[in-house]
This record gives structure tokens, sequence and C-alpha cells, in this order.
């Protein structure tokens, strides 16, 4: 038996022996550190407490019964278990011998287990258990810090946000102003030198057009502001009536270039009426702005799909490049070969934008002289 | 090689020579995102990028540098995160080398793509050791330096240590001559 300590020592330290009156006479040298075993025999019951998976007494009767079987013991006032099973060595006393390792809980400091990696047996994995157990707490340490690292500077960036949209839009509003005033001046100024001069005439027309531009400018960003600053307000929107009010509400610019817009049944859906109609709108806009030689024609229409509504407005305008396409609703992208036609660069990613806040995307097909087809599916 | 690396790199770098020299090496390396997680790997080119343009822009040599960085690799994970591993394997410097393997082998379950190299330390005397370094990375037995003298500070153990070349019958194997000064 002596020479058994020894090697139990060395191979399971975290072993005990269990006489016949339920007292634990010998205890390995890394158990009895748990423990704080000064040598003395000890009921099993202060010290340990069956966990799983037997419903029976703690007693040597009932462990002897269970030789072999897998056990686990809660050491008392500690989190960590010793598992392990019981033998009994061929014409022994009937002492019972467990033979158990240590199952460390990541709570437990080891420090606190009076223990030190010397007091793993060196064949056992729990050394390496315990470094994982370690470098697992440093990972979660991380994580935790990156993420509260991430969720300040989402609040950081959400208060720049807000504050850069209130700037943008305080500062369209007070652009207004002079640009307006500049406008009728120039109007009053045209009025008192009565008939101009041909090259005259040419300068006024260019600070006027580049007013008017400015005036568009101003009111995109304006427009741009709004949408990112204030919350949607969602309500049942009649699609046929917006398109409806949207063809009303642009007649003149339509009737201008002898325009048509045609639409089918619309359905109704859950939206922000005036997003939705800024939305349609700047779709009408820039297939107006955007046309071809011949007269403009625009179809829109409404296909049902499974849990959303894909509306296609589609024109016979000049269309565009594929290169184009991924960058179309970036903010001031604007097609580099139609400089000259009349826009902020804005309209589309405000268009980008509004979708977007009804939970739902946006593409486009287009090619050079075929025209341009954007579909935009929203959520039914 | 796990981001953890490249944050020491980068913290040395940050410690010793400040936050500009920190930027201009980024902007040598084309570097535009420079927040590394510990446990996400990176391209080991990136790294020796880093070290070499480090060397450059301090005027070190190469090994010079990644002696330092050694050097700081104990420092930097004594206080950050790793402090209780670094406990655990041991409380002075055989012990602690001697474990090293046991702490590569339980930080691969949480660092799975780890590719760590392998120590062996044998005492040669009361006040001298031998290390045995494996790994299939080469070029880093300064950085092998460095971190033993590391160690020595961090063990409160003064110490000299010396690559004396590489191991008689293993290519892949180098020695190390560590004298501790008492």
């Amino acid at each position: 038996m002596v020479a058994s300590i020894k090697f139990l020592n060395r191979f399971f330290p975290f072993f005990f022996a269990l006489d016949e009156h339920n007292t634990l006479v010998n205890i390995g040298n890394s158990l009895a550190k748990v423990l704080n075993w000064n040598g003395t025999p000890l009921p099993i019951s202060d010290v340990l407490q069956l966990r799983f998976p037997y419903e029976v007494d703690l007693s040597h009767e009932a462990f002897y019964d269970l030789i072999g079987a897998v056990i686990i013991f809660d050491i008392k006032d500690k989190k960590s278990q010793i598992k392990g099973e019981f033998i009994t060595f061929r014409g022994d006393d009937r002492t019972l011998i467990f033979m158990g390792s240590l199952l460390l809980n990541p709570d437990e400091n080891m420090d606190e287990l009076q223990l030190s990696l010397a007091d793993f047996p060196s064949n056992d994995n729990s050394s390496n258990l315990l470094f994982s157990l370690k470098a697992q707490r440093a990972a979660l340490e991380e994580v935790t810090g990156l993420t509260r690292q991430l969720k300040e500077q989402q609040a950081e960036m959400r208060k720049v946000n807000q504050e850069l949209m209130q700037y943008t839009h305080a500062v369209s509003h007070d652009l207004k102003t002079p640009l307006r005033n500049i406008m009728s001046f120039m109007q009053l100024l045209l009025r008192s030198l009565g008939p101009l001069s041909g090259p005259q005439q040419e300068y006024v027309d260019f600070i006027m057009q580049a007013a008017q531009r400015m005036e568009q400018l101003i009111k995109d960003l304006s427009t741009d502001a709004s949408i990112r600053e204030l919350p949607a307000k969602f309500q049942d929107v009649n699609m046929q009536h917006l398109i409806e009010d949207v063809e009303r509400g642009l007649r003149s610019e339509i009737t201008a270039v002898n325009g048509r817009v045609i639409f089918s049944e619309l359905p109704v859906i859950k939206g922000d009426y005036s997003r939705l109609y800024q939305l349609f709108s700047n779709f009408i806009q820039n297939s107006l702005k955007y046309r071809s030689g011949q007269d403009p024609v625009i179809r829109e229409e409404a296909r049902q799909e499974e849990t959303s509504w894909v509306f296609s407005v589609a024109d016979n305008g000049i269309g565009m490049d594929q290169v184009f396409l991924p960058k179309i609703f970036k903010p001031f992208i604007r097609l580099h070969n139609h400089a000259d036609i009349e826009g902020s660069g804005l309209g589309l990613s405000i268009c980008h934008r509004i979708v977007e806040q009804h939970g739902g995307s946006i593409r486009l097909d287009s090619e050079p002289g075929k025209g341009t087809v954007f579909y935009i599916q929203l959520p039914r | 090689m796990y981001g953890l690396v490249n944050k020491v790199i980068k913290d040395a770098i940050f410690q010793r020579y400040g936050e500009t020299a920190w930027q201009a090496i980024c902007k040598r390396i084309k570097l535009e995102d420079d927040i590394f997680v510990n446990l996400e790997p990176y391209p080991d080119e990136l790294t020796h990028r880093m070290v070499a343009e480090a060397a450059s822009y301090t005027g070190q040599s190469i090994p010079d540098m990644l002696m330092e960085f050694g050097r700081h690799w104990i420092e930097y994970n004594a206080v950050h995160g790793y402090g209780d591993m670094l406990k655990l394997a041991g409380k002075d410097l055989y012990t602690f080398l001697s474990n090293l393997d046991h702490m590569h082998a339980g930080m691969s379950h949480v660092f799975p793509e780890l590719r760590p190299p392998s120590f062996r330390c044998e005492r040669l005397g009361e006040n001298q050791l031998k290390l045995y370094y494996r790994s299939e990375r080469q070029g880093l037995q300064a950085f092998v330096v460095g971190m033993v003298q590391g160690l020595g500070e961090y063990f409160d153990t003064p110490l000299e240590v010396k690559h004396t070349g590489p191991c008689e019958k293993e290519s892949i194997c180098e020695e190390f001559i560590i004298d501790i000064k008492v």
C-alpha cells in the first residue's frame, strides 16, 4: 500500500482513501492542499458532497457497490469538483481509493485553492486546460473591452452625426435668405438697367442660372438633413394616390418636355407619405432630366413578392454606362459626361436613404441609349 | 500571426518612439487600419514589414529591433490580460521556460490557428540554463533573446542570454545559454 500511495500521488495527486468508517485516511498531496488537511483522519461528509449521478449515501458501503462508476464530488466551500472512480486493492482491508482529478471552476482562483501548476501530474491535461481557461478569460476581457470601445465610438459618432445634421440644416437655412436677396436684387437691377447688350445679357443669365443651381443644392441639402435627422412617420400610403399627387406636383415640368407618366394599379403600403413622395418625385425628375431625343415616357408598376412589393420606374432616357452603376447612389456623384444637366448630385442619394429607412432596397438596370429602370423593393 | 503580436509591436513603438513614429511606419507600409484584435490571425508578412520598417525608421538593425520587441512582449503581456497566464506558468525563470509548451498547448484552444514555437529548458549548473527553441518561423532568434531578457526583468533575475547557434542534429532547433547573475 505504501508503494501504491507513492504511485497514486505521482499520477493522481487528487486521490483519497476511504475506510469502512467513512473516514478519509489518506489524501493525495494536491487535494490535501485544497482541503487544508493536516494528516488527521477526517469524515468524508466534512469536506465532500456527492454531486452526480447517483442518489446514494455518502458512505463506504454505497461506494463499494459503485466501484468503476464515474463519480463527481463537490468540494465543500469551494467552487471546484473532483471527478473520478473508486477502486480497491485485492486482498486489502476494503479501503476504497478514489482516483480523481480536479475539475477546476473557471471562477475559482488557483491561489484560493493553494494550488500551482506543479500540483497537477505531468500526464494530466488539466495543466493545458488551466492555460486555456486563462487564455479564455483574457480573450473575453479583450472582447468586452472592444465591445465597450465600439459602443463608446458608436455613441460618439451618433452625437457627431446629429451635430453635423443640425449644422447642415442651419447652414442651408441661413444660406437661403442671402441667396434670395441676390436673386431679387438682380431682378431689380435688371429692371432699372433697361435693355442689355448681348454679352451683358449672357453674363446676367449665367448669374441667374448659378443662383438657381445653388438654390436647388441648398434645398436638397436641407431635405437630406431632414431625412437623416427626423424619424419617419409610418402610415398606410395608397401608392396610386401618391403617384397621382407627384404627377400633379410636377405637371408643369412634365408638360414642358412633352413627357408622360404611365402607371397601372398600385398597392397600399406602410410608409412615410412625404418621403415616398420625395422618392418618386426624384425618380420622375431624374427621368425628365436625363431624357433622350424622344418624348419622355415614364412607366411605374408594382409587382407583389412573398414579403415585399417591388416598384419599378422605367424611362426611355439616355441611360448610363454600367461603370456608373455602383456609385450612382453616393452623394454628390454626377455622371461626368452630363455635367451640363442641372442637379445637385444628391437626388439619388436621398432616394437610397429613404428606401433604407423603409427597410427596403434599391437597384437599377441601365444601358446607354436604352433608358433606365429603377427597382425599389419595399416590405409589404 | 495573431493580432496580439502586432499589438505588442505597435505598443512598443508607441511607448518607446512615440505616436509620430508609429504613424510614419504605418504610412510607409501603407497600413490604414492599425487596430489589431488579439484573436484574429494576420498575415506573417505584415508583421515582418512592421519590424523591417520600424528598424529602418529608428536606425537600428532588424535583430536589435526584434530584441526590443521580445523584451516588450513580456512587459506588455504581464499587464494586458495575460498576466494571469504568466503567473500560472511559473514563479521562476526555469519553471516558466519549462512550462511554455504547456502554455501554448492551452492557448491553442482559444487561438486555433496558433503555430507556436517549442521550448525545452535544461539546467547546466546552478546558475546556468540551456534553452532549446524550435520554430517553423525563421529568423526570430533575436526575439527569443529579448524575450528571455524581458523574463529576467519580470522575475527580477539579472541574467545574460546568448544565442549560441543551431542545435547539433536538428535544423530547426536553436540553442541559447542563459547565465544568471548572482
